[in-house]
């Protein structure tokens, strides 16, 4: 590169001049060529840095980091060898790309909002854990032992903490995204279905069946899902009813539910018992469950908990009857029957997510669920028809989503509101 | 502008460069960091769960028609006995015969499942043997006299798909129980299974076999009273034992429950074998039977309750 004089005849020069010339251009050169080494190493540092901040004081670029952190506690993560990265069973790929790896945290000594200490896992993308009870008469999913797998009754807690950086209240704006997984079995070019071997001879389970090989895929769109299928098991049959998942993937997204509060299951009267109060049931852009949860003051550094819990209804009469007047209801209601704001969200939720909510939804299923969430005073006014078609609505979805998903993900995003 | 665009076009061409080169850097830059720092405004966290595969079972009348047609109406002691094929009274040398037994087929079915438990809890006001026999399906069956020998020939599909036929003597022919089911009552269970379709808008008829043995032969399967003989009073009057668990669970503490009321519970688990489609259809019979001379004394009615459940085990 050379640096050339403007207006100057370089041929009238002495030989001197030259050299003086071309000296002054190697110093232009090499003050440009540092403060270009300045630029692409202050770029560089502030690329790299795993911390929110992107700050280079020399340059006065700043960008806001955001003013809390998250925890979750719990001594052991369900299903760790499907979602911690850090795990050494991990397999990459099964949660797929879009979603990120998530990982175990950092464990660290906080101080929960109400006082006690106790150790929490922190980190960007995190594992929620919980604990186990040792419980063995009863379903619940956080049992020690022999923990049973989610089906329709189940229901769970959310173990998310935020921890805010700063003394002022501050609102976070939660999103709940609901992933789902089916596992396909492989099959051979004579469409026979591949059992593991041990060595020479099947292997055989505690019952004494064949093994057949499996892969989990994550449902997102027909298309891509039944390519997926295609590839990675050879499994025609499910690659063309890919329609089919990705049906049921919906119906689990419509039929677990949210909540922000925790309700009464030990009432001495039966009839007052309910699981929840407080249901989240406003969707955003994206389709995603979501509110905002506000952090009260003076909690810098401590570990604020974001009540959520999530429950896959039983029965629809749980869901939707406003009481028990016709009878039909079996088991608590989600939401208690003197909480009609909370009985107003969830009719209109119904309404607005009856495509994923029933199997049969169809131009009736407005009035069918007008009928039924509507208080009536004798049993016998009560509409049965309208009350038998969306129930068997709702079990169906219950068997679609129970043959075809195998596990799925409850992501929680959480941004500051 | 134009000032700028006439500076920029007296340049050389290597100033041109070096020019916008820093110019695209600085920029280039001025873009990254805030990008970047705005796809890192917001933290994540999950948690994965297992889904059961779902129990998908049915009970059902016989032909896996809708449960309101099993029906166990009331059973008259003092009845006449009936040809279980042709439905006619049964008449030995000139004489209507008393009935002995009552029979009832019931429907277990479902898909995916090489197991299931079957339990039967009943409760004993009247003084009744419940057997159970798992039974087959037939579509056709004909009797055939050789010799003053009667036989009748079974035939039907089975699961595979291929026929399956057989015979049975004359003198056992109370285990071929002749079922006729309507049109339109498969509302509830819409399994179809190979060697075993109905058609739902028309009528058919369908034979039973009875198995020769029954599945709680000997009391076995029992789970509370006296197990060789569950029908029998124990020393202390009662037929069901007020010292297990089951009436623990049952009553809790309460003793003052009428003694025929604590019901006996049975449970046995039950293979089958599913068709192409992975459904399978299994048939039961449950055979009430009384002893003579105990029901000779009993001068009232009573009712009994039976449930049946069951629960997919693999």
């Amino acid at each position: 590169m050379k640096l050339k004089k403007n207006n100057v005849d370089t041929a009238a020069l002495t030989e001197e001049e030259r050299r003086k010339m071309k000296r002054a251009a190697l110093i232009k050169m090499l003050i440009i060529g540092i403060f270009l080494g300045v630029v692409i190493i202050w770029g560089s540092i502030a690329w790299f840095t795993v911390n929110r901040n992107a700050s280079s004081s020399g340059m006065q670029i700043k960008t806001a980091t955001l003013p809390f952190d998250i925890a979750t506690k719990g001594s052991s993560i369900r299903n760790e060898a499907m979602i911690n990265s850090e795990n050494d069973d991990y397999v990459t790929g099964i949660i797929g790309s879009s979603h990120g790896e998530y990982a175990e945290g950092t464990s660290e000594t906080l101080t929960a909002q109400s006082g006690t200490s106790g150790e929490y896992f922190t980190g960007d993308s995190l594992c929620l854990r919980f604990t186990p009870v040792d419980d063995p008469d009863t379903n619940d999913v956080n049992e020690a032992d022999d923990p049973p797998d989610i089906a329709p009754g189940s229901s769970g807690k959310l173990e998310l903490n935020v921890i805010p950086k700063v003394d002022t209240a501050l609102n976070v704006k939660l999103s709940l995204n609901i992933v789902a997984f089916a596992e396909v079995e492989k099959k051979d070019e004579n469409d026979e279905v591949i059992y593991k071997m041990n060595g020479d001879t099947y292997a055989l389970d505690t019952k004494g069946n064949k093994i057949p090989e499996t892969e989990i895929i994550e449902i997102t769109d027909a298309e891509s899902f039944a390519s997926a299928v295609t590839d990675k098991t050879g499994n025609t049959s499910a690659a063309n009813s890919a329609a089919e998942y990705v049906s049921a993937a919906d119906y689990l997204r419509g039929h677990i539910l949210f909540f922000g509060g925790a309700g009464d299951t030990t009432n001495a009267a039966e009839s007052s018992r309910y699981y929840y109060t407080d249901p989240y049931t406003v969707r955003d852009a994206a389709s995603q469950i979501y509110f905002t949860f506000n952090v009260p003051a003076n909690n810098k550094g401590k570990a604020v908990e974001v009540p959520i819990y999530w429950m896959w209804t039983n029965t629809f009469g749980q869901v939707a009857l406003p009481d028990n007047t016709s009878g039909k209801r079996n088991g608590y209601p989600i939401v208690s029957d003197s909480n009609t704001t909370a009985k107003g969200l969830i009719t209109t939720y119904l309404t607005q997510n009856k495509a994923s909510f029933f199997v049969n939804s169809g131009n009736d299923t407005d009035d069918y669920i007008t009928a039924v969430t509507a208080s009536v005073e004798d049993a016998d006014d009560f509409d049965n028809t309208a009350f038998t078609n969306l129930s068997t609505g709702y079990n169906q979805a219950d068997n679609l989503i129970g043959t075809h998903i195998r596990y799925f993900m409850i992501e929680v995003n959480v941004e500051s509101a | 502008m134009k000032n700028i665009i006439k500076k920029f076009s007296e340049l050389t061409l290597s100033k041109k460069i070096q020019l916008i080169t820093a110019l695209v850097l600085t920029t280039g830059l001025l873009i990254a960091i805030p990008v970047y720092a705005w796809f890192n405004r917001q933290k994540k966290a999950a948690e994965m769960f297992k889904v059961e595969y779902p129990n998908s079972l049915y009970i059902n009348a016989a032909h896996r028609e809708d449960k309101c047609y099993l029906k166990l109406d009331g059973i008259n002691i003092n009845g006449y006995a009936k040809d279980s094929i042709t439905g006619e009274i049964l008449t030995e040398n000139g004489e209507k015969v008393k009935v002995t037994k009552y029979q009832y087929v019931f429907s277990v079915s479902g898909s995916s499942t090489s197991v299931f438990t079957l339990q039967m809890a009943h409760t004993n006001n009247n003084l009744f043997k419940y057997t159970l026999y798992e039974a087959d399906n037939y579509a056709s069956c004909s009797g055939s006299t050789v010799n003053d020998v009667t036989n009748y020939t079974l035939s039907g599909e089975n699961i595979n798909g291929a026929a399956k036929t057989t015979t049975i003597p004359e003198v056992n022919k109370d285990r071929i129980i002749k079922y006729e089911h309507k049109a339109n009552t498969h509302n509830e269970n819409q399994l179809q299974v190979i060697g075993d379709n109905y058609v739902k808008d028309s009528q058919s008829t369908v034979y039973y076999l009875r198995d020769a043995t029954a599945v709680n032969a000997a009391g076995s399967g029992y789970q509370n009273g006296d197990t060789s003989n569950p029908f029998s009073q124990n020393s202390t009057n009662y037929y069901a034992q007020t010292t297990d668990t089951y009436y623990e669970k049952t009553y809790g503490d309460n003793t003052n429950v009428e003694i025929h009321s604590v019901p006996l519970y049975w449970q046995g688990n039950i293979s089958v074998n599913t068709d192409n489609n992975k459904n399978f259809c299994k048939y039961f019979v449950l055979e009430i039977t009384w002893d003579d001379d105990e029901q000779a004394t009993q001068t009232e009615k009573e009712t009994d309750m039976i449930y049946f459940a069951v629960k997919r085990v693999s």
